[in-house]
């Protein structure tokens, strides 16, 4: 709501985020296992798959969203240039579903290196991470824009 | 105080106070307030019902659709992620607010949740009562992923609403009587009681006892206070009001008392009349009087009380006032009434109008002085001017008036009238020898009878002393009129008894006809003068017609007189001496002066005929004085003549007429020219006649005394022919006697006439007097008067008369000594 409300205040906040240090020059990139027959998804498509709309790729098969867990800089970077949302609105909508219980947020894990790793493993998986940790068993389906841009 | 009074005190006032509530401002504002106040908020309430239910409907509507803003951050979510359990919670949620009838949450065109309200039928729905929103992406927020729907309860928002403005309406409705209670309150509080103090204190103040109002301590500065300081300025004007008014009515009561008196003791009658001729005030005189009480002749209008004479009708007077009234000019009438004690009074009214305080005319005034008297003077004056006091019949002046009415009368009628002239032949005598009273009573009498000989229609008028006339219209026949006259002339000759005596007269008629004789008044009237005259002439005691040959004589003597007025001065008057002589001695000692006229055409005229002329032509004192002018140069030249030692003495007859007063009095004219003349007095006899004496002249007495006293000797003519009244003979200083020639004529042969001739000697011997006889024509005559012992002899026997010179050469000759 703040950000919705002062467009220019947001912009400032997120260049203090992305001018942090070891964010510095780095790009956050949504990946899924280089198996997958799916080479690039559109934003609409990670947001309704992080966002628990639904939990399929355009090939047909699910796609599991994983990411780091609670404040870590990636997740706060990675919904601030999404959806434009702080971490609370997220961990608040998040709240709602987890009472019906229908919808699950996206599987939370420490690092970046283990949503690699979740990714690398698994085929169903999603997640996104620093573009640093890149390699070989994942692949780049949706890259977000660079920082200071909606 | 017991229980019971103090209840009944207590019902008292109570009752007091709900009378006084029902006619006080307090009660009746508070009344007016309350049903307004109430009625208001009726109205209001009634307004508000409806205003409010409908604003109230709106509102919980609108609360209804707010309360899909509150949740419409859950819905996107539920909507997003299609969690129907979400979204069911979300509807159950909405559905426990009481507004809401059913709501329903669709996404992506799957319900995802729906409700409704058990009971709540969704067939009468509305649209108004539904509301639709689209549900947008929580993270695009141009993208529509969803539908909610919520329908609100109208059942229940309309019982909501139709509860709150009930609600309401109550609430205004007590506010409002709270108000009305508040302002009666505050109104009793600071405006009724502090008006009802002020009402008992100016309720206590009497005008012109001084006393003022006080306001209630409170309230000095307020509108109360203003009030009762208006109420002071009131009283304080009342007061100056009354006092000057009282004042004023002092003085109005002192002028109506001075004006009231005024009117009322007012000897004249003062009597309002209204507009409509009612009489609307009368004082005490017009009571007086009339005889009628002011009550009885209130609003009566005039002429209603019948007391008017006949011919002043009332319908006049009312004329009268109502002209005056119209005009404003005042008026003047005279009314004459009965009071009812029978007496006729006269009033003269004066007539003005009255005017009110705008001017107009409201009635008039009549003020009536009592003129009965003044009236009944000047009746009596009229009567008096017209009618002969003695008689009753009219007077000369009268006569004159009618005399002409009637000859207009004759005239255009064309018919005739006759004027009967009648003179009472010897009425002097009976007045002179029986008194007056006699005579008038004589004439009263001959009044009555003349009036008795006539019609009713015929006027009789006493022109003078024993004059009377009448007129006779439509009377023309001389059968008639010879009728009536000789009715006349017989009764006046019958005698006339008063008391014990006895007197006789006759009457001498001219009768003269219009238009026959004469085509005027006076014409007619000396014709018939002169007819009276000729039944004098022909011996008294008949009546004359008048003729032409009257009227022929007449001019006659018109001529005649005129003639005598030039004879004078053209010398045709003579004066002849006829010698008396003494029988003693046989000679001539006296002569009487005798006129003469020599009329230039007719010759001589004699004496009885120019003399009476001449008397009724005024020509007799010239006449007379110029004859004793005459006789006195003839005595100086008989003096002359005859030597010193004679002197004798002519005699010169003087006319009744030259003893009457004024100019050319006969007795002045002797005494002045006898001196002149130097002649003395004794050689100059004045003669009179027995009528000289008869005239009730008191002059004549003097007049001969002083005749006397200057030396003249007086001479009775004609004696013996008429009264030969012996009281006169003694009353008047006579020093002759002259027996009429009438008793000498028949002296030879009538010894009656012998026996008077002697007598009257006898008798003026005895009394002092010489007797001369006249007309003595015979020697036996001259003998017999010789005889009985008179004096002196006058008559043809001796001599006639003569001329003066002729009477001088006689008397010479006689003088002569016999040689």
């Amino acid at each position: 709501m703040l950000a919705n409300s002062y467009p220019f205040l947001r912009c400032f906040l997120l260049a203090v985020l992305i001018c942090q240090p070891g964010l510095a020059c780095a790009e956050l990139v949504v990946i899924v296992n280089a198996d997958r027959n799916v080479e690039r998804i559109s934003r609409e498509e990670v947001v309704n798959i992080f966002m628990g709309r639904y939990r399929k790729l355009a090939d047909g098969n699910a796609a599991l969203p994983l990411e780091v867990k609670g404040n870590a800089p990636e997740r706060r970077y990675f919904y601030g240039i999404l959806l434009n949302k702080s971490l609370a609105e997220i961990n608040a909508y998040w709240a709602r579903l987890v009472f019906s219980g229908k919808t699950s947020p996206p599987v939370s894990v420490v690092s970046g290196g283990e949503v690699l790793e979740g990714v690398a493993g698994d085929p169903a998986m999603i997640g996104y991470l620093d573009s640093s940790l890149l390699d070989g068993r994942v692949k780049v389906v949706y890259a977000l824009p660079e920082a200071g841009l909606p | 105080m017991s229980q019971e009074t103090l209840g009944l005190r207590l019902l008292k006032r109570r009752l007091n106070l709900w009378r006084w509530r029902r006619r006080s401002l307090v009660f009746d504002s508070t009344v007016k307030i309350g049903t307004a106040g109430i009625g208001l908020a009726l109205v209001l309430a009634l307004i508000s019902l409806f205003v409010i239910r409908d604003y109230e409907s709106r509102r919980l509507m609108k609360h209804v659709d707010d309360l899909t803003y509150s949740v419409e951050s859950t819905v996107r979510v539920a909507c997003f992620v299609n969690d129907a359990t979400l979204a069911d919670e979300v509807v159950k949620g909405l559905m426990t607010n009481r507004l809401v009838a059913g709501g329903s949450i669709v996404a992506d065109d799957r319900i995802l949740a729906s409700a409704r309200r058990p009971g709540y039928s969704m067939d009468n729905r509305n649209e108004s009562y539904s509301h639709r929103h689209r549900i947008m992406s929580p993270f695009a927020p141009d993208q529509v992923i969803g539908e909610i729907e919520l329908t609100a309860d109208a059942d229940y928002i309309r019982a909501q609403a139709v509860d709150y403005s009930i609600m309401c309406a109550v609430i205004l409705l007590l506010e409002v009587i709270a108000v009305a209670g508040a302002v009666a309150w505050v109104m009793l509080r600071r405006v009724v009681a502090p008006i009802r103090a002020l009402s008992a204190r100016t309720n206590a103040i009497r005008i012109g006892s001084g006393g003022h109002v006080v306001a209630p301590a409170d309230d000095r500065d307020n509108e109360i206070g203003q009030l009762a300081s208006d109420f002071n300025r009131m009283i304080d004007s009342m007061n100056a009001s009354l006092a000057a008014e009282q004042s004023m009515r002092k003085v109005i009561a002192v002028n109506e008392n001075r004006f009231r008196t005024l009117v009322e003791n007012s000897p004249d009658i003062i009597v309002r009349y209204n507009t409509d001729c009612r009489l609307i005030f009368a004082n005490p005189a017009y009571a007086r009087e009339t005889g009628f009480s002011v009550e009885r002749v209130l609003n009566k209008r005039v002429g209603e009380l019948g007391l008017w004479r006949a011919d002043t009708a009332p319908e006049e007077f009312c004329e009268l006032l109502l002209e005056v009234m119209h005009s404003g000019k005042p008026g003047q009438t005279l009314f004459e009434w009965c009071r009812p004690d029978g007496r006729w009074v006269s009033h003269e009214m004066y007539v003005v109008a009255e005017y009110d305080e705008a001017r107009a005319v409201s009635g008039a005034l009549a003020i009536g002085r009592d003129v009965t008297e003044r009236m009944a003077a000047e009746r009596q004056l009229i009567y008096q001017a017209s009618y002969d006091v003695l008689t009753n019949l009219p007077n000369r002046r009268l006569f004159n008036d009618r005399l002409h009415e009637e000859i207009t009368k004759a005239e255009r009628g064309a018919y005739g009238l006759a004027l009967l002239m009648i003179d009472l032949d010897r009425f002097k005598e009976v007045n002179d020898t029986m008194g007056h009273a006699i005579g008038d009573r004589l004439l009263i009498e001959t009044s009555r009878r003349i009036r008795a000989c006539v019609r009713e229609s015929d006027t009789v008028a006493r022109l003078a002393g024993d004059e009377f006339v009448m007129i006779l219209p439509e009377t023309v026949s001389y059968e008639q009129l010879s009728r009536i006259a000789q009715c006349l002339v017989s009764r006046m000759a019958e005698a006339f008894h008063f008391d014990e005596r006895v007197a006789y007269i006759s009457a001498s008629i001219g009768i003269a006809v219009f238009p026959g004789d004469a085509a005027h008044s006076e014409g007619l009237m000396a014709c018939a003068d002169r007819a009276m005259y000729a039944a004098k002439e022909a011996g008294r005691n008949n009546f004359s017609f008048f003729s032409h040959e009257m009227l022929e004589q007449t001019q006659q003597r018109l001529q005649l007189v005129n003639d005598l007025r030039e004879a004078l001065s053209a010398g045709q008057l003579e004066v002849h001496y006829q010698p008396i002589v003494e029988i003693a001695g046989g000679r001539t000692v006296k002569a009487e002066a005798l006129l003469r006229w020599r009329h230039p055409q007719m010759g001589w005229v004699p004496p009885d005929r120019f003399i009476p002329l001449a008397e009724e032509a005024g020509l007799i004192q010239d006449i007379g004085a110029w004859v004793f002018d005459e006789a006195a140069k003839a005595i100086k030249h008989w003096n002359a003549a005859v030597g010193d030692d004679f002197r004798g003495q002519i005699s010169v007859n003087m006319s009744p007429r030259q003893f009457t007063k004024g100019k050319g009095d006969g007795c002045d004219m002797a005494i002045a020219r006898i001196k002149a003349h130097g002649v003395a007095p004794k050689q100059i006899a004045i003669e009179i006649t027995e009528g000289l004496l008869l005239d009730d002249c008191p002059d004549v007495t003097g007049k001969l005394k002083r005749l006397r006293e200057a030396g003249f000797e007086i001479s009775l003519d004609d004696f013996g022919t008429g009264y030969s009244a012996m009281a006169y003979l003694k009353k008047f200083h006579i020093d002759y006697l002259k027996i009429d020639r009438s008793f000498i004529r028949d002296l030879e042969t009538d010894p009656g006439d012998r026996a008077i001739a002697e007598a009257i000697v006898v008798m003026g011997h005895r009394l002092g007097l010489k007797v001369i006889a006249e007309g003595v024509e015979t020697e036996v005559q001259r003998e017999i008067l010789a005889a009985v012992g008179c004096e002196y002899l006058q008559g043809y026997l001796f001599a006639k008369a003569m001329a003066q010179d002729a009477f001088i050469d006689f008397v010479s000759l006689e003088s002569e000594p016999v040689v």
